[in-house]
Protein backbone atom coordinates (compact mmCIF):
# COMPACT_ATOMS: atom_id res chain seq x y z
CA UNK A 1 0.00 0.00 0.00
CA UNK A 2 1.25 3.37 -0.75
CA UNK A 3 2.24 5.09 2.18
CA UNK A 4 0.24 8.11 1.51
CA UNK A 5 -3.10 6.00 1.77
CA UNK A 6 -2.34 5.72 5.02
CA UNK A 7 -2.72 8.85 6.28
CA UNK A 8 -5.87 10.55 7.84
CA UNK A 9 -6.26 14.16 8.08
CA UNK A 10 -5.76 13.97 11.81
CA UNK A 11 -2.88 12.72 11.23
CA UNK A 12 -1.69 16.43 10.34
CA UNK A 13 -3.71 17.83 13.78
CA UNK A 14 -1.09 17.21 16.20
CA UNK A 15 -3.34 18.20 19.45
CA UNK A 16 -6.94 17.29 20.71
CA UNK A 17 -9.61 19.54 19.85
CA UNK A 18 -10.08 20.37 23.69
CA UNK A 19 -6.46 21.46 23.64
CA UNK A 20 -7.77 24.08 20.31
CA UNK A 21 -10.86 24.97 22.00
CA UNK A 22 -8.76 26.01 25.10
CA UNK A 23 -6.34 27.99 23.10
CA UNK A 24 -9.67 29.81 21.91
CA UNK A 25 -10.60 30.51 25.45
CA UNK A 26 -6.98 31.54 26.33
CA UNK A 27 -6.96 34.40 23.68
CA UNK A 28 -10.16 35.32 24.53
CA UNK A 29 -9.26 35.70 28.29
CA UNK A 30 -6.01 37.74 27.54
CA UNK A 31 -6.86 40.14 25.01
CA UNK A 32 -10.79 41.06 26.33
CA UNK A 33 -12.14 43.62 25.23
CA UNK A 34 -9.88 44.20 22.66
CA UNK A 35 -12.26 42.36 20.49
CA UNK A 36 -14.76 45.61 20.35
CA UNK A 37 -11.85 47.75 18.73
CA UNK A 38 -11.47 44.95 16.29
CA UNK A 39 -14.70 44.19 14.80
CA UNK A 40 -15.39 47.78 15.24
CA UNK A 41 -12.69 48.46 12.66
CA UNK A 42 -13.63 45.49 10.59
CA UNK A 43 -16.92 46.98 10.08
CA UNK A 44 -15.69 50.37 9.29
CA UNK A 45 -13.73 48.80 6.62
CA UNK A 46 -16.71 46.98 5.03
CA UNK A 47 -18.73 50.45 5.07
CA UNK A 48 -16.18 52.55 3.38
CA UNK A 49 -15.80 49.10 0.80
CA UNK A 50 -19.21 49.86 -0.04
CA UNK A 51 -18.86 53.32 0.00
CA UNK A 52 -15.94 52.83 -2.65
CA UNK A 53 -13.35 54.01 -0.33
CA UNK A 54 -10.96 51.68 -1.34
CA UNK A 55 -8.09 53.05 -0.06
CA UNK A 56 -9.06 52.84 3.46
CA UNK A 57 -11.04 49.58 3.54
CA UNK A 58 -7.48 48.24 2.24
CA UNK A 59 -5.91 50.26 5.10
CA UNK A 60 -8.42 49.30 7.83
CA UNK A 61 -8.05 45.36 6.67
CA UNK A 62 -4.21 45.27 7.43
CA UNK A 63 -3.98 45.70 11.45
CA UNK A 64 -6.55 42.88 11.70
CA UNK A 65 -4.07 40.59 9.51
CA UNK A 66 -1.20 41.58 11.48
CA UNK A 67 -2.70 41.01 15.15
CA UNK A 68 -4.21 37.57 14.17
CA UNK A 69 -0.23 36.70 12.54
CA UNK A 70 1.22 37.73 15.97
CA UNK A 71 -0.76 37.00 18.46
CA UNK A 72 -2.75 34.12 17.02
CA UNK A 73 0.15 32.26 15.02
CA UNK A 74 3.38 33.44 16.46
CA UNK A 75 2.08 33.96 20.29
CA UNK A 76 -0.33 30.91 20.36
CA UNK A 77 -0.77 28.44 17.69
CA UNK A 78 2.79 27.92 17.12
CA UNK A 79 2.91 26.52 20.52
CA UNK A 80 0.91 23.47 19.31
CA UNK A 81 1.63 23.38 15.58
CA UNK A 82 5.56 24.26 13.98
CA UNK A 83 3.52 24.98 11.03
CA UNK A 84 2.02 28.45 12.99
CA UNK A 85 5.15 30.10 12.38
CA UNK A 86 4.65 29.87 8.72
CA UNK A 87 1.12 30.61 9.47
CA UNK A 88 2.26 33.88 11.04
CA UNK A 89 4.01 34.91 7.93
CA UNK A 90 1.79 34.25 5.56
CA UNK A 91 -0.72 36.71 7.88
CA UNK A 92 2.22 39.31 8.30
CA UNK A 93 2.54 38.89 4.44
CA UNK A 94 -0.90 39.52 3.44
CA UNK A 95 -0.90 42.58 5.69
CA UNK A 96 1.94 44.00 3.99
CA UNK A 97 -0.11 43.06 0.14
CA UNK A 98 -3.19 45.10 1.98
CA UNK A 99 -1.24 47.96 2.91
CA UNK A 100 0.64 47.87 -0.82
CA UNK A 101 -2.61 48.09 -2.45
CA UNK A 102 -4.22 50.42 -0.06
CA UNK A 103 -1.20 52.96 -0.76
CA UNK A 104 -1.34 51.81 -4.86
CA UNK A 105 -5.50 52.43 -4.84
CA UNK A 106 -5.17 54.98 -7.13
CA UNK A 107 -3.62 52.83 -10.11
CA UNK A 108 -5.60 49.64 -9.30
CA UNK A 109 -9.13 48.42 -10.47
CA UNK A 110 -11.42 49.01 -7.75
CA UNK A 111 -14.74 49.06 -8.01
CA UNK A 112 -17.19 51.91 -7.15
CA UNK A 113 -20.21 51.68 -5.02
CA UNK A 114 -22.00 49.05 -7.36
CA UNK A 115 -25.01 47.76 -6.27
CA UNK A 116 -24.33 44.64 -8.22
CA UNK A 117 -24.88 40.79 -7.42
CA UNK A 118 -21.08 40.08 -6.21
CA UNK A 119 -21.26 43.52 -4.17
CA UNK A 120 -24.15 42.29 -2.39
CA UNK A 121 -22.49 38.45 -1.55
CA UNK A 122 -19.26 40.23 -0.61
CA UNK A 123 -21.10 42.76 1.77
CA UNK A 124 -22.91 39.26 3.45
CA UNK A 125 -20.09 37.43 3.63
CA UNK A 126 -17.88 40.40 5.35
CA UNK A 127 -21.44 41.07 7.73
CA UNK A 128 -21.48 37.12 8.75
CA UNK A 129 -18.11 37.01 9.14
CA UNK A 130 -17.67 40.32 11.64
CA UNK A 131 -21.12 39.49 13.56
CA UNK A 132 -22.59 36.52 13.06
CA UNK A 133 -19.07 34.27 13.67
CA UNK A 134 -18.29 35.06 16.88
CA UNK A 135 -22.34 33.63 17.99
CA UNK A 136 -21.55 30.34 16.45
CA UNK A 137 -19.45 29.37 19.43
CA UNK A 138 -22.30 30.11 21.61
CA UNK A 139 -25.18 28.66 19.02
CA UNK A 140 -23.00 25.07 19.30
CA UNK A 141 -22.77 25.03 23.09
CA UNK A 142 -19.48 25.66 23.47
CA UNK A 143 -20.02 29.27 24.94
CA UNK A 144 -18.72 32.79 24.08
CA UNK A 145 -15.30 32.27 25.77
CA UNK A 146 -14.72 30.21 22.43
CA UNK A 147 -16.26 32.58 20.32
CA UNK A 148 -13.79 33.19 17.16
CA UNK A 149 -13.64 37.27 16.71
CA UNK A 150 -12.64 39.01 13.56
CA UNK A 151 -9.00 40.62 13.89
CA UNK A 152 -7.50 37.77 16.94
CA UNK A 153 -8.78 35.11 15.36
CA UNK A 154 -7.57 33.81 11.90
CA UNK A 155 -11.19 32.06 10.39
CA UNK A 156 -13.06 35.19 10.75
CA UNK A 157 -10.68 37.53 9.70
CA UNK A 158 -9.72 35.90 6.57
CA UNK A 159 -13.33 35.21 5.68
CA UNK A 160 -14.48 38.82 6.35
CA UNK A 161 -11.25 39.87 4.50
CA UNK A 162 -12.50 37.98 1.46
CA UNK A 163 -16.22 39.75 1.47
CA UNK A 164 -14.41 43.35 1.42
CA UNK A 165 -12.10 42.07 -1.34
CA UNK A 166 -14.90 41.22 -3.85
CA UNK A 167 -16.06 44.13 -3.11
CA UNK A 168 -13.24 46.81 -3.94
CA UNK A 169 -11.06 44.92 -6.02
CA UNK A 170 -10.96 43.88 -9.41
CA UNK A 171 -8.92 41.27 -12.07
CA UNK A 172 -5.71 39.63 -11.23
CA UNK A 173 -5.05 42.30 -8.10
CA UNK A 174 -8.12 41.17 -6.68
CA UNK A 175 -6.70 37.55 -7.51
CA UNK A 176 -3.80 38.54 -5.56
CA UNK A 177 -5.20 39.68 -2.48
CA UNK A 178 -7.65 36.30 -2.34
CA UNK A 179 -5.00 34.26 -2.45
CA UNK A 180 -3.80 33.94 1.43
CA UNK A 181 -7.25 34.14 2.45
CA UNK A 182 -8.26 31.45 0.32
CA UNK A 183 -5.29 28.96 0.62
CA UNK A 184 -6.25 29.71 4.88
CA UNK A 185 -9.67 29.33 4.70
CA UNK A 186 -8.77 25.87 3.06
CA UNK A 187 -6.39 24.91 5.84
CA UNK A 188 -8.86 26.44 8.69
CA UNK A 189 -11.95 24.09 7.52
CA UNK A 190 -9.51 20.88 7.15
CA UNK A 191 -8.65 21.37 10.30
CA UNK A 192 -11.46 21.79 12.10
CA UNK A 193 -13.04 18.61 9.80
CA UNK A 194 -9.98 17.02 11.43
CA UNK A 195 -11.80 18.00 14.97
CA UNK A 196 -15.09 16.91 13.73
CA UNK A 197 -16.20 20.53 14.21
CA UNK A 198 -19.64 21.50 13.14
CA UNK A 199 -18.43 24.20 12.00
CA UNK A 200 -15.62 23.02 9.40
CA UNK A 201 -17.39 23.93 6.59
CA UNK A 202 -17.71 27.57 7.02
CA UNK A 203 -14.28 29.27 5.86
CA UNK A 204 -14.44 26.57 3.07
CA UNK A 205 -17.63 27.79 2.34
CA UNK A 206 -16.95 31.49 2.23
CA UNK A 207 -13.60 30.54 0.18
CA UNK A 208 -15.81 29.15 -2.73
CA UNK A 209 -19.02 31.84 -2.69
CA UNK A 210 -16.27 34.47 -2.84
CA UNK A 211 -13.85 32.46 -5.28
CA UNK A 212 -17.11 31.50 -7.49
CA UNK A 213 -18.86 35.54 -8.04
CA UNK A 214 -15.22 36.50 -8.53
CA UNK A 215 -14.71 34.31 -11.86
CA UNK A 216 -18.43 34.75 -12.87
CA UNK A 217 -17.73 38.24 -12.68
CA UNK A 218 -15.14 37.75 -14.65
CA UNK A 219 -16.81 36.17 -17.14
CA UNK A 220 -19.68 38.67 -17.50
CA UNK A 221 -17.34 41.25 -17.68
CA UNK A 222 -15.67 39.34 -20.57
CA UNK A 223 -18.94 38.69 -22.45
CA UNK A 224 -19.24 42.32 -22.19
CA UNK A 225 -16.68 43.52 -23.33
CA UNK A 226 -16.94 41.31 -26.26
CA UNK A 227 -20.47 42.79 -27.22
CA UNK A 228 -18.99 46.56 -26.80
CA UNK A 229 -16.55 45.22 -29.29
CA UNK A 230 -19.23 44.09 -31.92
CA UNK A 231 -21.84 47.07 -31.42
CA UNK B 1 -20.37 -11.34 69.55
CA UNK B 2 -23.72 -11.07 68.25
CA UNK B 3 -23.32 -12.51 64.79
CA UNK B 4 -26.06 -10.92 63.25
CA UNK B 5 -24.55 -7.74 64.11
CA UNK B 6 -21.21 -8.88 62.86
CA UNK B 7 -23.42 -10.14 59.73
CA UNK B 8 -24.86 -6.52 59.45
CA UNK B 9 -21.44 -5.07 59.78
CA UNK B 10 -19.93 -7.23 56.91
CA UNK B 11 -22.48 -6.87 54.36
CA UNK B 12 -22.35 -2.79 55.17
CA UNK B 13 -18.73 -3.33 54.81
CA UNK B 14 -19.52 -5.42 51.67
CA UNK B 15 -21.36 -2.49 50.34
CA UNK B 16 -19.25 0.10 51.46
CA UNK B 17 -16.57 -1.61 49.15
CA UNK B 18 -18.69 -1.94 46.46
CA UNK B 19 -19.51 1.54 46.40
CA UNK B 20 -16.01 2.49 46.56
CA UNK B 21 -14.63 0.57 43.51
CA UNK B 22 -17.68 2.15 41.53
CA UNK B 23 -17.13 5.52 42.29
CA UNK B 24 -13.36 5.38 42.90
CA UNK B 25 -12.49 3.13 39.85
CA UNK B 26 -8.59 2.97 41.34
CA UNK B 27 -9.73 1.05 44.42
CA UNK B 28 -11.20 -1.77 42.11
CA UNK B 29 -8.13 -2.54 41.20
CA UNK B 30 -6.80 -4.15 44.29
CA UNK B 31 -9.59 -6.84 43.37
CA UNK B 32 -7.93 -7.62 39.96
CA UNK B 33 -5.30 -9.93 39.74
CA UNK B 34 -1.63 -8.18 39.30
CA UNK B 35 -0.42 -5.53 36.80
CA UNK B 36 1.13 -7.79 34.24
CA UNK B 37 4.89 -7.10 33.67
CA UNK B 38 7.08 -8.29 30.43
CA UNK B 39 10.87 -8.91 30.04
CA UNK B 40 12.84 -6.72 27.65
CA UNK B 41 16.17 -7.12 26.62
CA UNK B 42 18.67 -6.34 29.62
CA UNK B 43 16.09 -8.23 32.12
CA UNK B 44 14.31 -5.35 33.36
CA UNK B 45 10.36 -5.89 33.27
CA UNK B 46 8.16 -3.19 32.05
CA UNK B 47 4.37 -3.16 32.82
CA UNK B 48 2.29 -4.11 29.57
CA UNK B 49 0.11 -0.80 29.92
CA UNK B 50 2.39 2.54 29.17
CA UNK B 51 1.15 6.19 28.37
CA UNK B 52 1.67 7.78 24.51
CA UNK B 53 1.72 11.52 24.30
CA UNK B 54 1.06 11.95 20.35
CA UNK B 55 -1.48 14.84 20.47
CA UNK B 56 -2.95 14.74 23.96
CA UNK B 57 -0.17 16.07 25.75
CA UNK B 58 0.65 18.83 23.35
CA UNK B 59 -0.71 22.05 25.16
CA UNK B 60 1.77 24.48 24.63
CA UNK B 61 2.08 26.81 27.81
CA UNK B 62 -1.46 26.53 29.16
CA UNK B 63 -1.18 26.70 32.93
CA UNK B 64 -4.18 24.43 33.27
CA UNK B 65 -4.12 22.09 30.52
CA UNK B 66 -0.14 21.37 31.98
CA UNK B 67 -1.77 20.60 35.56
CA UNK B 68 -4.28 18.50 33.67
CA UNK B 69 -1.84 16.54 32.38
CA UNK B 70 0.29 16.70 35.23
CA UNK B 71 -2.24 14.64 36.79
CA UNK B 72 -2.80 12.16 34.15
CA UNK B 73 0.89 10.97 34.80
CA UNK B 74 0.19 11.29 38.41
CA UNK B 75 -2.76 8.70 38.15
CA UNK B 76 -0.39 6.43 35.62
CA UNK B 77 2.43 6.07 38.33
CA UNK B 78 -0.08 5.62 41.19
CA UNK B 79 -1.17 2.72 39.21
CA UNK B 80 2.00 1.12 38.89
CA UNK B 81 2.57 2.72 35.06
CA UNK B 82 6.06 2.35 33.68
CA UNK B 83 6.74 3.32 29.85
CA UNK B 84 5.71 7.15 28.82
CA UNK B 85 6.65 7.52 25.20
CA UNK B 86 7.05 10.80 23.11
CA UNK B 87 8.55 12.31 20.13
CA UNK B 88 10.08 15.35 18.79
CA UNK B 89 7.48 15.72 16.75
CA UNK B 90 4.65 15.89 18.83
CA UNK B 91 4.87 19.59 19.89
CA UNK B 92 5.16 20.29 23.32
CA UNK B 93 4.83 17.05 24.58
CA UNK B 94 8.66 16.48 25.82
CA UNK B 95 7.94 19.80 27.75
CA UNK B 96 5.01 18.88 29.50
CA UNK B 97 6.41 15.91 30.71
CA UNK B 98 9.31 17.78 31.91
CA UNK B 99 6.01 19.94 33.74
CA UNK B 100 5.19 16.79 35.31
CA UNK B 101 8.11 15.28 36.56
CA UNK B 102 9.18 18.44 37.75
CA UNK B 103 6.29 18.28 39.93
CA UNK B 104 5.16 14.62 40.41
CA UNK B 105 9.56 13.05 40.62
CA UNK B 106 10.55 10.76 38.54
CA UNK B 107 9.40 7.04 40.23
CA UNK B 108 11.82 4.23 39.99
CA UNK B 109 8.82 2.62 37.73
CA UNK B 110 9.46 5.20 35.22
CA UNK B 111 10.72 4.07 31.88
CA UNK B 112 11.19 7.19 29.34
CA UNK B 113 11.20 6.45 25.86
CA UNK B 114 11.79 9.31 23.11
CA UNK B 115 12.60 9.40 19.73
CA UNK B 116 14.57 11.30 16.69
CA UNK B 117 13.10 12.12 13.32
CA UNK B 118 14.67 13.60 10.35
CA UNK B 119 16.70 15.65 9.49
CA UNK B 120 19.63 13.49 10.86
CA UNK B 121 22.49 15.14 9.61
CA UNK B 122 24.53 14.23 12.29
CA UNK B 123 21.94 16.02 14.74
CA UNK B 124 21.43 12.61 16.64
CA UNK B 125 23.40 13.55 20.05
CA UNK B 126 21.70 17.30 19.81
CA UNK B 127 18.18 16.12 19.19
CA UNK B 128 18.67 13.76 22.53
CA UNK B 129 20.30 16.41 24.27
CA UNK B 130 17.53 18.80 23.74
CA UNK B 131 14.85 16.30 24.60
CA UNK B 132 16.86 15.27 27.90
CA UNK B 133 16.85 19.11 28.58
CA UNK B 134 12.66 19.29 27.66
CA UNK B 135 12.12 16.17 30.31
CA UNK B 136 14.39 16.87 33.10
CA UNK B 137 15.86 13.89 32.70
CA UNK B 138 19.86 12.91 32.67
CA UNK B 139 19.35 10.36 30.41
CA UNK B 140 16.66 8.72 28.28
CA UNK B 141 15.74 4.33 28.62
CA UNK B 142 15.39 4.20 25.03
CA UNK B 143 15.81 6.15 22.14
CA UNK B 144 13.50 5.08 18.87
CA UNK B 145 14.03 6.38 14.86
CA UNK B 146 10.73 7.74 14.54
CA UNK B 147 9.32 6.22 11.62
CA UNK B 148 12.92 4.95 9.75
CA UNK B 149 13.38 8.75 9.25
CA UNK B 150 17.36 8.63 8.77
CA UNK B 151 17.30 5.25 10.05
CA UNK B 152 20.79 4.66 8.94
CA UNK B 153 22.30 7.76 10.65
CA UNK B 154 20.65 7.27 13.46
CA UNK B 155 20.67 4.08 14.38
CA UNK B 156 24.69 3.79 14.42
CA UNK B 157 24.92 7.35 16.80
CA UNK B 158 22.26 5.46 19.02
CA UNK B 159 23.97 2.13 19.23
CA UNK B 160 27.50 3.97 20.06
CA UNK B 161 25.38 6.07 23.07
CA UNK B 162 24.25 2.41 24.14
CA UNK B 163 27.53 0.72 24.08
CA UNK B 164 28.73 3.56 25.95
CA UNK B 165 26.02 3.51 28.76
CA UNK B 166 24.29 7.01 27.58
CA UNK B 167 21.13 5.27 26.88
CA UNK B 168 19.93 1.73 27.72
CA UNK B 169 18.12 0.44 24.81
CA UNK B 170 17.57 1.13 20.93
CA UNK B 171 14.32 0.89 19.13
CA UNK B 172 12.73 2.13 15.62
CA UNK B 173 9.38 2.79 15.30
CA UNK B 174 6.53 3.04 12.37
CA UNK B 175 2.70 3.61 12.71
CA UNK B 176 -0.23 2.85 10.54
CA UNK B 177 1.14 -0.31 8.85
CA UNK B 178 3.69 1.50 6.99
CA UNK B 179 7.34 0.34 5.38
CA UNK B 180 6.83 -3.11 7.28
CA UNK B 181 9.38 -4.38 4.35
CA UNK B 182 12.12 -2.07 5.26
CA UNK B 183 11.14 -2.65 9.11
CA UNK B 184 11.37 -6.23 9.06
CA UNK B 185 15.14 -5.88 7.42
CA UNK B 186 15.88 -3.66 10.14
CA UNK B 187 15.02 -5.85 12.68
CA UNK B 188 16.80 -8.88 10.92
CA UNK B 189 19.90 -7.27 10.18
CA UNK B 190 20.78 -4.96 12.87
CA UNK B 191 21.24 -5.04 16.61
CA UNK B 192 18.19 -2.94 17.92
CA UNK B 193 16.47 -3.67 21.48
CA UNK B 194 12.76 -2.64 20.38
CA UNK B 195 10.59 -1.93 17.66
CA UNK B 196 7.48 -0.30 17.83
CA UNK B 197 4.35 -0.43 15.62
CA UNK B 198 0.65 -0.50 15.13
CA UNK B 199 -0.98 -3.17 16.88
CA UNK B 200 -4.75 -3.23 18.00
CA UNK B 201 -7.75 -5.83 16.87
CA UNK B 202 -8.69 -3.93 13.64
CA UNK B 203 -4.86 -3.85 12.62
CA UNK B 204 -3.55 -7.08 12.71
CA UNK B 205 -1.09 -7.04 9.83
CA UNK B 206 2.19 -7.60 11.84
CA UNK B 207 1.00 -11.10 13.34
CA UNK B 208 2.01 -12.42 10.29
CA UNK B 209 6.09 -11.57 9.68
CA UNK B 210 7.33 -8.86 12.21
CA UNK B 211 5.78 -10.01 15.63
CA UNK B 212 6.69 -13.91 15.15
CA UNK B 213 10.62 -12.47 14.13
CA UNK B 214 10.54 -9.85 17.18
CA UNK B 215 9.74 -12.95 19.40
CA UNK B 216 12.57 -14.91 17.67
CA UNK B 217 15.11 -12.26 17.79
CA UNK B 218 14.33 -10.80 21.06
CA UNK B 219 13.32 -7.87 20.20
CA UNK B 220 11.02 -5.91 22.36
CA UNK B 221 7.90 -4.74 20.82
CA UNK B 222 5.59 -1.59 21.62
CA UNK B 223 1.86 -1.34 20.17
CA UNK B 224 1.05 2.29 19.63
CA UNK B 225 -2.77 3.11 17.85
CA UNK B 226 -4.44 0.32 20.12
CA UNK B 227 -7.71 2.29 19.95
CA UNK B 228 -6.93 3.06 16.31
CA UNK B 229 -6.66 6.85 17.45
CA UNK B 230 -9.22 7.20 19.72
CA UNK B 231 -11.86 6.05 16.51
CA UNK B 232 -12.24 2.47 17.53
CA UNK B 233 -12.70 2.56 21.29
CA UNK B 234 -15.31 5.35 20.53
CA UNK B 235 -17.20 3.92 18.12
CA UNK B 236 -17.80 0.66 20.02
CA UNK B 237 -18.47 2.77 23.14
CA UNK B 238 -21.13 4.53 20.94
CA UNK B 239 -22.80 1.70 19.83
CA UNK B 240 -22.19 -1.71 21.37
CA UNK B 241 -22.25 -3.64 24.53
CA UNK B 242 -19.09 -5.47 25.75
CA UNK B 243 -20.16 -9.62 25.69
CA UNK B 244 -20.96 -11.02 28.63
CA UNK B 245 -18.86 -14.07 27.73
CA UNK B 246 -15.72 -11.71 27.81
CA UNK B 247 -16.26 -10.95 31.36
CA UNK B 248 -16.78 -14.74 32.11
CA UNK B 249 -13.69 -15.38 30.25
CA UNK B 250 -10.85 -12.97 31.09
CA UNK B 251 -12.67 -10.73 33.89
CA UNK B 252 -13.60 -7.65 31.10
CA UNK B 253 -15.72 -4.92 32.13
CA UNK B 254 -15.17 -2.52 29.30
CA UNK B 255 -13.90 -1.96 25.97
CA UNK B 256 -10.72 -0.26 27.37
CA UNK B 257 -10.39 -3.98 28.94
CA UNK B 258 -11.52 -6.11 25.58
CA UNK B 259 -9.24 -3.90 23.05
CA UNK B 260 -5.70 -3.47 25.86
CA UNK B 261 -5.91 -7.12 27.19
CA UNK B 262 -6.86 -8.29 23.47
CA UNK B 263 -3.02 -6.57 22.31
CA UNK B 264 -0.52 -7.46 25.54
CA UNK B 265 -2.16 -11.00 25.70
CA UNK B 266 -0.09 -11.62 22.17
CA UNK B 267 2.82 -13.21 23.51
CA UNK B 268 5.41 -11.16 21.31
CA UNK B 269 3.78 -7.75 22.72
CA UNK B 270 5.68 -5.60 25.83
CA UNK B 271 3.64 -2.99 26.18
CA UNK B 272 0.53 -0.99 24.69
CA UNK B 273 0.81 3.01 24.70
CA UNK B 274 -2.93 4.48 24.53
CA UNK B 275 -2.98 8.00 25.15
CA UNK B 276 -5.34 9.97 26.70
CA UNK B 277 -6.42 13.67 28.51
CA UNK B 278 -8.17 12.41 31.55
CA UNK B 279 -7.87 10.64 34.66
CA UNK B 280 -10.59 8.23 34.66
CA UNK B 281 -9.49 6.96 31.13
CA UNK B 282 -5.58 6.04 32.67
CA UNK B 283 -6.98 4.07 35.06
CA UNK B 284 -9.02 2.80 33.18
CA UNK B 285 -6.44 1.56 30.81
CA UNK B 286 -4.16 0.30 33.50
CA UNK B 287 -6.51 -1.82 35.02
CA UNK B 288 -6.64 -3.64 31.18
CA UNK B 289 -3.34 -4.28 32.22
CA UNK B 290 -3.83 -6.50 34.95
CA UNK B 291 -4.79 -10.57 34.80
CA UNK B 292 -6.09 -12.28 33.92
CA UNK B 293 -5.64 -12.22 30.07
CA UNK B 294 -7.88 -13.85 27.16
CA UNK B 295 -5.91 -17.40 25.81
CA UNK B 296 -5.30 -17.92 22.67
CA UNK B 297 -8.75 -19.18 21.92
CA UNK B 298 -10.64 -16.58 23.25
CA UNK B 299 -8.54 -13.87 21.51
CA UNK B 300 -9.80 -15.83 18.13
CA UNK B 301 -13.13 -15.50 19.62
CA UNK B 302 -12.31 -11.52 20.11
CA UNK B 303 -11.41 -10.76 16.68
CA UNK B 304 -14.58 -12.89 15.22
CA UNK B 305 -16.60 -10.82 17.56
CA UNK B 306 -15.07 -7.88 16.80
CA UNK B 307 -15.55 -8.82 12.71
CA UNK B 308 -19.15 -9.31 13.59
CA UNK B 309 -20.16 -5.89 14.59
Amino acid sequence: MNDWQTYRLEDFVPFTPDIYWRLLERINETFWPLHVPAVAIGITALVLALRGNTRMALALLAPAWLTSGILFHWTYYAELNWAGSWFGWAFVAQAALLLALALSAGSIKAQGPSKGLSTWIGATVAAVSLIGYPLIAAINGAGLSHAETYGLHPDPTAIATLGVLLIVLRGPTLWLALLIPIVWCVIGSLTLIAMDSSGAPMPLAAATIIAGSSIARSIRGHKKMKRGGRD
Amino acid sequence: MDHRHSRRTALKLIGAGIAAAWWMPHLSLANSGALLRKPIPGGRQLPVIGLGTWQTFNVGRDPQLLDARTEVVRAFFEHGGGLVDSSPMYGSAPDVMGYALARLGTPDSLYTAEKVWSPAGGSTREQIGDLSARWGVDRFDLVQVHNLTDWREHLGVLQQMRADGEIAHVGITTSHGRRHDQLERVMREHDIDFVQLTYNITHRQVEERLLPLAQEKGIAVIANRPYDGGRLIRNLKRRHEVPQWAAEEFDCRNWADFLLKFIVSHPALTCAIPATTRVEHVVENMRAGHEPMPTQATRERMIRHIASL
